[in-house]
């Protein structure tokens, strides 16, 4: 299942001293990895001009590739397989970035690698608006089929992932770490049912790497570049979403943004980048689905629900807006304890959702 | 010559005769005193003496040796002054009576011979009372506290003076009227009730649900919303005290040193609110003497934590056992000693650090990291005997200045004591008194559904994502809304009811 070649560059990668560029160099300098390999001692020259001579007597010290076959062994057990930029299930997609990983450890299923996919980013720091938008447009467009590509971090990343397996989606997490240190701790679990229920985690760092915070700017490209359009729910006017707005132009792709209130400070990045241009705004999920050519499949499950009198009032009283325990029983003038009740019944009939600090709003 | 006066101890709340034998001996001038005393007592000496001088009677020139018997307990407080001396004057024969023998001697001696008040008089005279003991001698100032007990005599005293006249027969001093405690109670008016209380509609809904079925209650809200005044207003929704509590509880107080001497007994339920840095002892009880804690003041009452992550968990720990026994076991070298801690819990909390989560107009900076770390500094074993969540937000403007008038905490009170009359009947010769302390058997038999109404509440654990220990907490208050509408079965919406005030219960906090 791994090349010659796959083993080589693995092999390659294993070197501290092997940097990105020493690789980009070797892949130029060669057509066949394997061959390279095999030939290796015919080769020295070329190697002094890509590696230290002490780098060079190293490489030649360890010229031994069962370890790469133990190595990848040791992953399978750990359902980790190996996705190399010479690999076949490589994606085209990222083929195109700048500095495109050389290695890519994944777990889960691969083919999603190439998949239509729509990148979801947003802060960390999530308001109520944020998650419900988020919650609202991601629902709709997994449900398509489309991926949901997020970098598993707390706030809109978590919303995305989270909201893509409640309707059965497909979803990729690109981490900024190893398998083994995901970060934010508390995702761990997001994680691991995302690998369960049919989606793909993905990291160029090795499992045993630490989550360090400069890896999470550079992860951002693989998050554009993995995705055909990136969608920003909420973002601050300095923040890693921007950057992967950057990135996400810079290949090419579409930006979609959602529209915030002037003012707040989660929205600012969004609503900037929409006057100037740079990402059309959405005001719908019609408006992603329509730029990957689907519409939102129907899902007319209206069942008509006959509510009493007073459970219609509350109804009419929440359309279009949000409000307070107390706001509720002064306007409908129904006792404190009568409300409370009717708004349980509300709630567990999944009409009416409780917000925290006592509110209430009527359910998407 | 030798003289034995009778005086009483104090373990805990609970009283022992001390006898105090006096013997003077021909030798050194000197005085000793033996029978585990603690350092209090030991410096009675001087007391004693100076006052036995500056009363105008002569202190014996000879050795003087005070024991107190049992002689292997430890006491510690300064009540034997008084006792003390005069077994000085009987022993050495400033004083010739017969009649000593009769009385009960506590007090503690100025160096003028005045005297003064003492704690712990009240649980001293119930035990004496209790072992057939009648007649008492004590600093009048404790007269008002110890006044509510019948069938005794109480005789108030000022003077060293004054003590030996009246043993002479030479003044006359009245024994303390019998003092009635429904007199007292008029005396005390609350001057904090609900219906300043401006909107908040379902918290107060939810506390009269706590008065009336005795349940633990957490209040989350944002800084400002009003946590602490509406906990504030709770006593005043609580049902009266009995008299037996009043006792006990003016006991506990009594020997904490903290008793209002004006009024000498407790006569509305106590509210205690420590501070959240308070240390572990403070809220339990103990130090050397294995004195009452804040807990223990609250017995009959409210204790109330605001803030309460801000607490150390230690202190937040310890109140485990009380919240389900109704007592503290306080361990110490000396005594173990069980206080009765029978109180119910109103806590608040912000419900993140910063406190604007979920606020109607604020905008919350914490992550939701730090939320969680700030709401898991309360344990689950805690959370599970807390029965009631509500959260609190911020009364806005126009609630603020409407003229609506709010229901008066008389008005409520009146329910209050209605739902409780019924649980009470109910719970008769069972030993508890309310819904909350209701356990599995008990809730077998009397928080029974009818097969509709389980199917509810399933599908509500199901949609809301309720934990599971949520599901006793909730039939238990279902079962308190059922009494206060003075329905015998429990009804859907009553569980209803129940199940919207577990809201920490409910997913968006974790």
């Amino acid at each position: 299942m791994y090349t010659r070649s796959d083993k080589v560059i693995l092999w390659l990668s294993q070197f501290e001293f092997v940097t990105y560029g020493a690789i980009e160099k070797i892949l130029e300098e060669f057509d066949d990895l394997g061959v390279m390999f095999d030939n290796i001692i015919d080769y020295r020259k070329t190697l002094s001009s890509i590696f230290k001579p002490s780098e060079v007597e190293e490489l030649y010290a360890n010229l031994n590739i069962h370890t790469i076959d133990r190595l990848l062994s040791e992953y399978d057990k750990q359902g980790i397989s190996i996705v190399t930029i010479l690999s076949d299930r490589y994606p085209d997609n990222l083929k195109n970035i700048e500095k495109p990983p050389i290695v890519l450890y994944c777990k889960g299923d691969i083919s999603l690698l190439k998949s239509e996919a729509l990148g979801v980013v947003g802060t960390r720091r999530a308001t109520r608006y944020g998650k419900d938008v988020g919650n609202k447009l991601v629902s709709q467009i997994a449900s398509t089929g489309i991926t949901i590509v997020s970098g598993l971090a707390e706030g809109i990343d978590t919303v995305a992932h989270r909201t893509t397996l409640d309707v059965h989606g497909k979803t990729i997490a690109v981490l900024g770490g190893g398998f083994g240190n995901i970060y934010p701790n508390s995702n761990q679990s997001l994680a691991d049912e995302i690998v369960k229920d049919g989606g793909l985690l993905i990291s160029e760092y090795k499992p045993s790497e630490p989550s360090l915070t400069y890896h999470f700017p550079i992860r951002n490209r693989i998050i554009a570049g993995l995705c055909d359009a990136v969608l920003i729910v909420e973002a601050t006017e300095k923040s890693g979403s921007m950057h992967t707005k950057n990135f996400a132009i810079e290949y090419g792709k579409e930006v979609f943004a959602v529209p915030g209130r002037i003012g707040d400070i989660y929205s600012v990045g969004c609503n900037k980048i929409i006057a100037n241009g740079q990402a059309r705004v959405v005001m719908s999920a019609e408006d992603i689905l329509q730029y990957f050519d689907r519409s939102a499949s129907k899902t007319t499950n209206e069942n008509a629900i006959q509510l009493t009198y007073e459970e219609q009032m509350i109804y009419d009283s929440l359309v279009g807006h949000e409000k307070h325990f107390d706001e509720l029983v002064s306007e409908l003038h129904i006792e404190a304890k009568v409300m409370s009740t009717l708004l349980m019944r509300l709630e567990i009939m999944r009409i009416i959702t409780k917000l925290p600090g006592n509110f209430y709003k009527l359910s998407n | 010559m030798l003289a034995s006066v009778l005086s009483f101890g104090l373990s805990g709340i609970m009283g022992y005769p001390v006898k105090c034998e006096i013997d003077i001996n021909a030798g050194l001038p000197g005085y000793e005193i033996v029978g585990l005393v603690g350092t209090a007592i030991k410096e009675s000496k001087e007391r004693v003496r100076a006052a036995i001088k500056n009363s105008g009677y002569q202190y014996p020139i000879d050795k003087v040796v005070a024991n107190l018997a049992p002689a292997d307990t430890h006491k510690d407080a300064p009540i034997y002054d008084l006792p003390i001396a005069i077994g000085i004057l009987l022993a050495s024969k400033e004083l010739n009576c017969k009649t000593y023998k009769d009385y009960i001697f506590l007090g503690e001696l100025g160096l003028d011979g005045g005297i003064r008040k003492i704690n712990g008089v009240l649980p001293i005279i119930i035990s004496a009372r209790e072992k057939g003991y009648k007649k008492f001698i004590i600093p009048v100032d404790n007269c008002n506290e110890a006044s509510y007990i019948e069938g005794i005599e109480i005789y108030g005293v000022s003077t060293l003076k004054d003590t030996v006249d009246f043993l002479q027969g030479e003044l006359i001093i009245e024994p303390t009227p019998l003092s009635i405690f429904e007199n007292a109670k008029s005396r005390n008016k609350r001057t904090l009730d609900f219906k300043y209380v401006k909107g908040q509609a379902q918290a107060k809904r939810a506390l009269e649900i706590a008065a009336a079925g005795g349940h633990n209650v957490l209040m989350i809200g944002p800084p400002g919303s009003g946590k602490t005044m509406l906990a504030k207003c709770f006593p005043s929704i609580l049902p009266d005290l009995t008299f037996d509590e009043a006792l006990e509880v003016t006991k506990i107080h009594s020997v904490a040193g903290v008793l209002d001497s004006s009024i000498g007994i407790i006569t509305s339920r106590p509210i205690r609110s420590p501070h959240h840095t308070t240390t572990t002892i403070a809220l339990t009880g103990g130090g050397r003497t294995a004195k009452p804690g804040e807990i223990s003041l609250a017995h009959t009452g409210v204790l109330f934590l605001d803030e309460m992550p801000e607490y150390s968990r230690n202190s937040l720990e310890t109140l485990r056992q009380p919240l389900e026994d109704g007592v503290i076991t306080v361990s110490r070298i000396e005594n173990s000693i069980e206080y009765p801690a029978n109180f119910i819990l109103i806590a608040s909390m912000n419900p993140c650090p910063c406190g604007n989560y979920g606020s109607r107009d604020r905008e919350c900076k914490c992550s939701p990291n730090a939320i969680r770390k700030y709401l898991n500094k309360l344990s689950g074993p805690l959370m599970d005997r807390i029965d009631m969540h509500i959260e609190v937000d911020n009364v806005t403007y126009e609630e603020l200045t409407s003229e609506v008038l709010e229901e008066s905490s008389e008005s409520i009170k009146a329910r209050v004591d209605k739902a409780r009359k019924v649980q009470l009947d109910r719970y008769c010769d069972t030993g508890i008194y309310s819904n909350a302390k209701m356990n599995e058997q008990m809730m077998k038999k009397y928080c029974k559904i009818s097969k509709e109404c389980d199917a509810m509440l399933r599908n509500a654990f199901d949609r809301l994502g309720l934990s599971a220990r949520a599901y006793n907490r909730i039939l238990k208050v279902a079962r308190t809304i059922a009494d206060l509408e003075g329905s015998v079965d429990i009804k859907d919406e009553h569980i209803l009811e129940a199940i919207s005030y577990r809201s920490m219960d409910s997913k968006y906090w974790s």
